[in-house]
């Protein structure tokens, strides 16, 4: 066979010319390097938990939830233990104190609710 | 220290040793805006403790911390004020409360209140977020769910029993030594790493920042490690039971190795030995 009648066959319609490549034209300067800028302050920081979660921020509107969940959960945690009452008593106190302290209305209306 | 503005303007300028890019002017502004929240602040403590805010001179305190954090705030570093402020407040108002004839009680009845007041103002140190209105973080669950809620708590409560436990150590009745010492037969069970994170915390009173720095590693490494081992011991606790030790998470695989090939014993191992031996 031909090389014209293997061309029809594949379907080769015909050897363009090809086409003159641009020349390299001057290569654009580098943009000035700018001094380094102060980097803007965080807006927001929330501390950074672990594991993508973060501390737990408590709100004074909760506050009697959260002391009556410490009694549940020192109820569940020393329910079988056989720790002495009376160190029972100083643990879920001090971490009702601990809480009810750390809790701080952010507003007057907060306090009045 | 005055809670007087005038005053407060005679104080003289801030200056820039101390960082605050504010004004006097601006700096007492700040004073004055947030003078009713820093009293909450002090009545917030004032009240766990069942002290009276202003007779046990908390309000002073906080007011002393307010001026103080008002001279070195800067505000380009876009943290708000109160976020910078609260935890030094919170911290003045504790130690104004500890120092206060209403601290220490002579009744027997107030002994319990004494010893739990003692005990709470360790949580401050082992779990400093709690200064700034926030729970502990935990390893699982959506924070500020429900169970997330109640996981920090629990870390809170197995905390305060480690606390008691050292505490419970340095009492002389042969009672109160047996029964510390099934607390420390559950440490004695943990893995050497695990007991030497327990005992630098809360025996020695160590950072988790020390601790990590010491052995070269994130912070992070030591943080998650305690989460879990505190949650360990929520559940022997529940169960009134040791069992297998908890597993060493990957950051600290390398350390522990080490101390084993270095056969380090344990400090709970040490004295649980030691109280066998000298009951």
């Amino acid at each position: 066979m031909s090389n014209d009648d293997k061309d029809k066959k594949s379907g080769v319609s015909g050897v363009k010319r090809t086409r003159k490549s641009a020349a390299i034209s001057q290569v654009d300067a580098l943009e000035e390097v700018t001094k380094v800028k102060k980097a803007g302050g965080v807006s927001r920081s929330s501390r950074s938990g672990l594991d993508g979660n973060t501390t737990q921020k408590m709100s004074f509107a909760d506050r009697e939830k959260l002391l009556s969940m410490v009694g549940e959960e020192a109820k569940k945690l020393f329910g079988k233990s056989k720790l002495p009452a009376d160190q029972q008593k100083v643990i879920e106190e001090a971490v009702k104190m601990a809480i009810d302290s750390a809790l701080v209305p952010e507003s007057e209306e907060e306090v009045e609710k | 220290m005055t809670e007087n503005p005038e005053e407060m303007a005679s104080e003289g300028p801030a200056t820039e040793e101390a960082g605050s890019l504010l004004s006097l002017e601006e700096a007492n502004a700040l004073v004055e805006e947030h003078r009713g929240w820093a009293e909450s602040i002090a009545r917030s403590v004032a009240r766990g403790w069942s002290l009276d805010w202003q007779s046990e001179g908390l309000d002073g305190a906080a007011m002393e911390a307010l001026i103080f954090c008002s001279r070195r705030f800067d505000p380009s570093l876009g943290i708000p004020f109160r976020g910078y402020a609260r935890r030094r407040i919170h911290e003045a108002s504790t130690e104004a409360a500890r120092q206060s004839k209403g601290w220490v009680k002579s009744t027997s009845s107030s002994q319990f209140e004494r010893l739990a007041k003692e005990v709470s103002v360790e949580l401050f140190e082992l779990f400093p977020e709690l200064r700034s209105g926030a729970l502990p973080a935990t390893l699982d669950g959506d924070g500020g769910s429900d169970k997330a809620v109640r996981a920090s708590i629990r870390q809170l409560l197995v905390g305060a029993t480690l606390v008691t436990t050292r505490q419970g150590l340095a009492s002389s009745t042969p009672d109160e030594l047996l029964d510390t010492k099934k607390v420390i037969g559950f440490l004695a069970f943990l893995e050497v790493i695990h007991q030497i994170i327990l005992w630098r915390i809360y025996w020695d009173g160590d950072s988790m920042r020390s601790i990590a720095s010491e052995w070269e590693m994130d912070e992070l490494n030591v943080i998650r490690e305690h989460i879990a081992l505190i949650e360990h011991l929520s559940r022997a606790i529940q169960k009134d039971k040791s069992f297998e030790p908890l597993k060493i998470r990957p950051g600290l695989r390398a350390r522990a190795l080490e101390m084993k090939r270095e056969k380090t014993v344990g400090p709970f191992t040490k004295l649980y030995t030691d109280q066998d031996k000298h009951p």
